[in-house]
């Protein structure tokens, strides 16, 4: 086996002194596709900021292309989508320029950018449904079409890795189908992908491997060894109910009459 | 005409204008950044701590700008710290560390009233004293500044923009703060001489805050917030010189009436396009 593009040994991270996440060990090989799970607090963000080098390391090694992460030192060949926080609308800043941060630290050390730069960043944008959105100030935009938006910013460095934080949070049906889509198109690609989200019938239907934390790893593996009413229990401390058909697996509410969920192919 | 001429037959008033024009130019393209920041009382905040550097300078027998430097520089990086503490707001580490070093400075300073400090110039400015020596310092600082922030656009953007998301796309976000405020600290003290440590805020946030009302993008922005804080500097200074006020206030209000002006255009411009919009949906 190749070594893995991350690696977390032992890894204890947090913020103010206060541990989010204990003793993590997770290795993640190149061109893997990786989704995170665990309830609000379980230390899913941290797990991501610890890669960034936003987070403050206890115990133990974040390995990045074999390269050790510190925090409070910024990490290169990461595209990083953060959960979206919505940009006040008169930030005077346009669509494309905002992609084309995505090149700051390696772009060349003049105040624009080549006119390949900003082909690719259009190219991106009609990828994402965002062709004539160039010129538009960010804070115009809905928060689907920002959500987009960073994700372009994440790509156009063609990072080997790409992080995303609850891409799946907050964007309607469309966008949600359009992010999907285009990252299973990256990761065909090579890139390697690890998200975090809340949704856990999309991750059992679309994602080859599944890790569910609460501040430990709780279970580690693909969706049919993961998805099981005792590792969510541990994992999220509420009863769930399994339904099985062929590959397909439902997550449900273990209350009577709950039908709250949707099903997931 | 003669109006336009007859301030330059005194010596003093071409090197006044040329202070007033970069010190508008610097101040107006960084107040772009701090507004962005939603910093805009940083500038008040380093002026008014100069006196916790100038008033040990002086009491102390050492180059009083020397003192303004050096208590600029600590106060933009410990506005910069306190800051990022968790549970400090920053615009509360603003109030905490300007007023603490103010106070440091009237301490001083009272409990030395048998030596002379004269605190007028400091608080109001004093631009007839301008000389050679300070054009070359202002202009050398606008120079520098300049080119840094030329050379620096990028990540200097990213960062003023979303810092978070700075760090994570491989930029020190950080050092790029830290870098920013020395750097306004700078601006300041160079602007002290022409406005005075009272109205620095306005130099800085007024001119930005005109120029945002119609920009779209950041560049355009930033120039224009230049362009904005030069022209209010040459417009005050001859209001200042034909009615005898300090160039201070002068200059102010100059940048003052073009923000009133600039907001009445965008209000009539944003009716204009309600109207057309009900029009064409009638």
């Amino acid at each position: 086996m190749s070594s893995p593009i991350l690696a977390f040994d032992g890894v204890t991270a947090g913020y103010r002194g206060k541990p989010a996440i204990e003793a993590v060990d997770l290795h993640i090989q190149p061109g893997e596709l990786v989704g995170i799970v665990g309830p609000s607090g379980s230390g899913k963000s941290t797990l991501l900021r610890a890669v960034t080098g936003t987070t403050d390391i206890y115990a133990g090694t974040v390995t990045l292309h074999d390269r050790r992460v510190r925090a409070g030192h910024p990490t290169r060949d990461i595209g990083f989508v953060p959960q979206l926080a919505l940009v006040e609308p008169d930030t005077p800043l346009r669509a494309a320029d905002a992609v084309l941060h995505g090149l700051a630290a390696s772009s060349r050390r003049v105040p624009w950018y080549s006119k390949a730069e900003r082909a690719k960043a259009s190219a991106l944008l009609e990828r994402l449904g965002l062709a004539g959105y160039e010129r538009q100030p960010i804070g115009e935009l809905s928060g689907g079409q920002q959500q987009r938006l960073l994700l372009a910013r994440a790509m156009i460095a063609d990072s080997s890795l790409v992080m995303l934080d609850e891409p799946t949070s907050g964007v309607d049906l469309q966008t949600l189908q359009d992010i999907l889509g285009l990252l299973d198109e990256l990761n065909r690609a090579g890139t390697t992908i690890v998200l975090t989200t809340h949704d856990l019938n999309w991750v059992a239907a679309s994602l080859p491997r599944i890790v569910c934390i609460n501040q430990r790893i709780v279970a580690d593996g693909a969706p049919a060894d993961v998805m099981t009413a005792e590792v969510l229990e541990r994992t999220y401390g509420a009863s769930v109910r399994i339904v099985r058909d062929g590959d397909r697996i439902l997550v449900t509410d273990d209350r009577p009459h709950a039908a709250s969920t949707s099903e997931a192919r | 005409m003669h109006l336009l001429t007859e301030p330059f037959e005194f010596a003093f008033f071409p090197y006044a204008l040329w202070a007033g024009v970069f010190v508008g130019a610097l101040c107006g393209a960084l107040g772009v950044f701090v507004v962005l920041r939603r910093m805009s009382y940083i500038g008040q905040g380093l002026s008014q701590s100069v006196l916790g550097g100038v008033a040990p300078a002086v009491l102390s027998g050492i180059d009083p700008y020397l003192g303004a430097v050096a208590a600029t520089i600590v106060a933009g990086l410990l506005i910069n710290r306190v800051g990022r503490q968790h549970g400090v707001r920053p615009d509360a580490a603003i109030g905490i560390v300007s007023t603490v070093l103010f106070a440091f400075g009237v301490a001083l300073v009272s409990a030395n009233r048998d030596r002379a400090v004269n605190l007028n110039d400091l608080l109001f400015g004093n631009i007839l004293g301008v000389d050679s020596s300070d054009i070359t310092l202002v202009a050398a600082t606008t120079a520098v500044l300049a080119i840094a922030g030329f050379v620096f656009w990028k990540p200097l953007t990213f960062t003023i923009t979303d810092a978070a998301g700075a760090s994570a796309h491989g930029i020190r976000a950080a050092t790029v703060e830290a870098a920013f405020t020395i750097a306004l600290a700078a601006a300041v003290v160079v602007s002290i001489r022409v406005v005075g440590v009272l109205l620095i805020a306005a130099v800085i946030v007024i001119p930005a805050s005109t120029s945002r009302l119609f920009g779209r993008s950041l560049g355009p922005v930033v120039i224009a917030a230049a362009a904005l804080g030069a022209a209010a500097a040459v417009v005050g200074m001859f209001v200042s010189f034909h009615v005898e006020i300090a160039s201070g206030p002068a200059i102010v209000l100059a940048s003052g009436a073009g923000f009133a002006l600039a907001l009445i255009a965008s209000t009539l411009s944003s009716v204009l396009l309600v109207r057309r919009a009900r029009a064409a949906h009638a």
